[in-house]
């Protein structure tokens, strides 16, 4: 029986790749969206190739030269992607269904932007909110 | 170049063994504990603030990476200044002077904000930060003393070819390895206490004082579980080479009081470390002046205890207590005197300006401390069992004693 | 109507509306002749022909500057956080007061980041984070930023701030964290948008900010005419924050 032990091992190793998938998790829909879907495609496939190196870089030249381009803003991600806090909610970087957290929490990568950005929108009504 | 002493791993007793790992692993996981505390709830749970920024870690871990340039000074006097007598000790001073290093920046690291990002930290520089420069300092420090180790240990021609070169470039390592730590505090123009040339000697005298005593209680102790032979030639050297260092110290010491009491602006900070009676000026006088130094040096010249080897441990052992007393004079009592933003006035404020800070060491502060401590005795004696470092026999008759 | 009084009618409509015109100017110019600060367009880097500082009248401060102190508070959400002892909380800004010991004249004043042009805290920063921008604003780089403190040990005006707690919630336009050190960075955020900084707007009466290499900029004028003071004016560190009446 010893040719059937590979094909055994073969076996479990594709039982245990099964959690694997290679599909992003399901993202919270953004509070603002693009004129027309070609432009959301386009923006959805540049930002999940890209984000990682803009906001590395972009964060630099913000910071050192204070060149403060709307487009590369972390507000303005924030702003699109994070609904502001209202009395019933308030969506944090600690909870799994914020924007960023998704992708990260199902990758297990830790960001630690939010230990000194804003992870929320300020609020735009004046009626007190949860904290 | 060597003698003919030999050496030969110390082989210490498995439960013995066991016993001293488990004692120093104790103390090592609690430092492991406090870092993983500080870091997830925040530095709020140490006795650092804003005024107090560096408090205990930062007292034991200078005073680690001190020794350890110190300690590695007993192969210098073997290579440098071929004193024969030393020569067998070499290997295991730069095992000693590597572990300490390793000790300190351990505690160093674990106690910065952002201990994740200590990537950045080896590859961003700024040049003009002496902080940046002790960063390169430390980590050449240890490959120069791996290759000098290496030098004395592979009996290759390429290795020992490398000795003097080795035991040079060491030497001079070393002296500007402790003039940048001296310098940490000597180039901040702020503090009353701090911005004094004087610093960058005062720490190179400091670091002979405390490598050689800790050297001193790590080879008696050694000696001791491997059951190798001490003669009376090399505890007297270590004996005379602690005494004349412990003398440079106190001399550095007061040339540096002396001079800043002629200052007037510097009357108000040595007022409050020379007599104020706080915890600091104790501290000074009775830790790091009498115990530190001059209960010393009598332990080390007075005729009946020449032969004693109580002695000179008692020494060693009150000369690293001295010398912890003075770096916490210098680190905290520096912070604690108030920054002088108008002479000649009374300062007050909501935020301590005017006022003497205060600190208390928390627990976690004092863990990671002895974390380091236990990290550094705990790579010696494991590096000691397994390497040959120990030389078979320090006895009298098999050291040669001519200089 | 005769063509004689059409003329008439226009004439004095023109002249009317040229009235109007020229008052309606008045009103406008003295926003753009005066205005101190110009807003950067957001693609440009800070330029090094400015270097943006501060005059603090002291004399005119009531309050020692504890409204200056309240306004950067808001704006920049510290003071309140919730685990840190008295001694740990930050401070931006704080109220001194000193007494001399001659004179028994006592003066109080807000001491912040002095933004010196040879700042210690840039010096001795081994990472870079302290740095010094083009336009002399001194800031901390919280991203590159290891916590630490050495700037905190360099600075004369004890003006940095060690961050030793989780926060939440943080002012967008003013990101703060734990483990990274901060301290007044001038309101870089409203400087680059061609506003003042909070502490300026809530003093306004006793404060001036401006650009220190314009002569023409309504600091420059106010230094050149009545000169100013620095604290530790000894250290040679050439402050961008000045006082009168220290």
């Amino acid at each position: 029986m010893m040719f059937l032990r590979p094909f055994a091992l073969l076996t479990l190793f594709a039982a245990l790749l099964v959690g694997c998938d290679s599909q992003p998790p399901e993202l919270m829909s953004a509070v603002k969206s693009f004129a027309t879907k070609e432009q959301t495609a386009v923006h959805v496939a540049e930002m999940r190739r890209n984000h990682m190196h803009l906001l590395m870089h972009k964060r630099d030249e913000t910071m050192h030269q204070g060149i403060r381009t709307p487009k590369y803003s972390l507000h303005g991600c924030i702003d699109c992607h994070v609904p502001a806090p209202t009395q019933q909610r308030v969506v944090k970087h600690t909870d799994p269904e914020h924007f960023c957290v998704t992708c990260h929490l199902d990758v297990a990568v830790k960001v630690d932007c939010f230990q000194c950005h804003a992870d929320r929108p300020t609020p735009t009504t004046t009626e007190g909110v949860k904290p | 170049m060597t003698t003919q002493a030999f050496f030969r791993e110390l082989k210490i007793d498995s439960p013995c063994l066991l016993g001293i790992l488990a004692v120093l692993g104790a103390f090592i996981a609690a430092a492991a504990i406090a870092f993983f505390y500080v870091e997830h709830h925040g530095h709020y749970v140490t006795g650092m603030n804003n005024q107090v920024v560096w408090g205990m870690p930062h007292v034991f871990a200078i005073f680690l990476i001190v020794a350890a340039s110190g300690a590695a000074n007993i192969g210098s006097l073997g290579t440098v200044f071929n004193k024969k007598i030393y020569q067998p000790l070499g290997r295991l001073s730069l095992v000693v002077a590597m572990a300490l290093l390793l000790g300190g920046l351990a505690v160093l690291v674990l106690d910065l904000g952002h201990a994740d990002r200590l990537i950045i930290a080896m590859t961003y520089y700024n040049f003009k930060s002496i902080f940046a420069w002790n960063i390169l300092l430390y980590n050449g420090f240890l490959v120069i003393m791996a290759v000098y180790l290496w030098s004395m240990m592979d009996r290759r021609k390429m290795a020992k070819a490398s000795y003097k070169p080795a035991g040079y470039i060491g030497f001079i390592w070393r002296f500007i390895l402790t003039t940048g730590t001296g310098s940490i505090f000597g180039f901040l123009v702020a503090r009353q206490y701090y911005d004094a040339a004087i610093l960058a000697p005062l720490f190179i005298a400091a670091s002979y004082v405390f490598g050689t005593a800790l050297f001193t209680l790590v080879l008696v102790s050694l000696a001791k579980l491997g059951q190798r032979e001490l003669g009376s030639g090399i505890h007297n050297r270590l004996r005379y080479t602690l005494a004349i260092f412990i003398v440079l110290v106190l001399f550095f010491e007061m040339v540096r009081h002396v001079t800043n009491l002629y200052a007037t602006e510097h009357h108000g900070v040595e007022a409050y470390i020379l007599s104020s009676g706080s915890k600091i000026t104790w501290l000074f006088w009775l830790g790091q002046v009498v115990l530190g130094s001059l209960l010393p040096l009598l332990l080390l010249w007075l005729p009946q205890f020449s032969n004693s080897q109580k002695a000179l441990l008692s020494a060693a052992g009150l000369a690293i207590v001295g010398g912890l007393a003075q770096l916490y004079v210098i680190i905290i009592g520096g912070q604690l005197y108030p920054l002088v933003l108008f002479p000649n006035a009374e300062v007050s404020s909501r935020y301590f300006d005017g006022v003497v800070a205060n600190y208390s060491a928390s627990l976690p502060e004092i863990a990671l401390g002895l974390g380091g401590f236990a990290l550094a005795l705990v790579l010696i004696v494991i590096a000691a069992n397994v390497l040959r470092l120990m030389p078979v026999s320090l006895a009298d008759p098999a050291v040669t004693t001519d200089q | 109507m005769t063509e004689q009084s059409d003329n008439l009618i226009d004439r004095y409509r023109r002249r009317f509306l040229g009235g109007l015109a020229a008052s309606a100017a008045m009103v406008v110019a003295p926003g753009v002749i005066l205005r101190e600060v110009q807003a950067k367009p957001d693609e440009q880097a800070a330029s090094h022909k400015i270097r943006w500082g501060m005059l603090i009248d002291t004399n005119k401060l009531d309050d020692g500057g504890e409204a200056m102190i309240t306004a950067c508070k808001n704006e920049h959400g510290w003071g309140n956080d919730p685990h840190a002892s008295a001694a740990q909380q930050a401070q931006w800004v704080r109220k001194v007061t000193f007494k001399d010991a001659l004179t028994k004249h006592e003066t109080s004043l807000p001491v912040m980041c002095q933004h010196c042009e040879t700042a210690p805290c840039v010096d001795v920063c081994p990472t870079g984070a302290s740095f010094k921008r083009a336009d002399g604003i001194v800031l901390v780089d919280k991203h590159i930023c290891i916590g630490c403190r050495y700037c905190m040990m360099a600075c004369p005006y004890k003006a940095r701030s060690f961050v030793h707690e989780h926060l939440e919630n943080q002012k967008p336009q003013s990101p703060r964290g734990i483990g990274t050190v901060e301290s007044c960075n001038l309101c870089v955020h409203r400087v680059d948008k061609g506003e003042q900084p909070a502490c300026i707007e809530a003093a306004s009466h006793a404060a001036v900010f401006g650009d220190l290499n314009d002569p023409d900029s309504a600091i420059s004028k106010a230094l050149s005419k009545y000169g100013a003071q620095q604290i530790r004016a000894d250290l040679g560190l050439n402050t961008g924050v000045r006082y009168w009446g220290i």
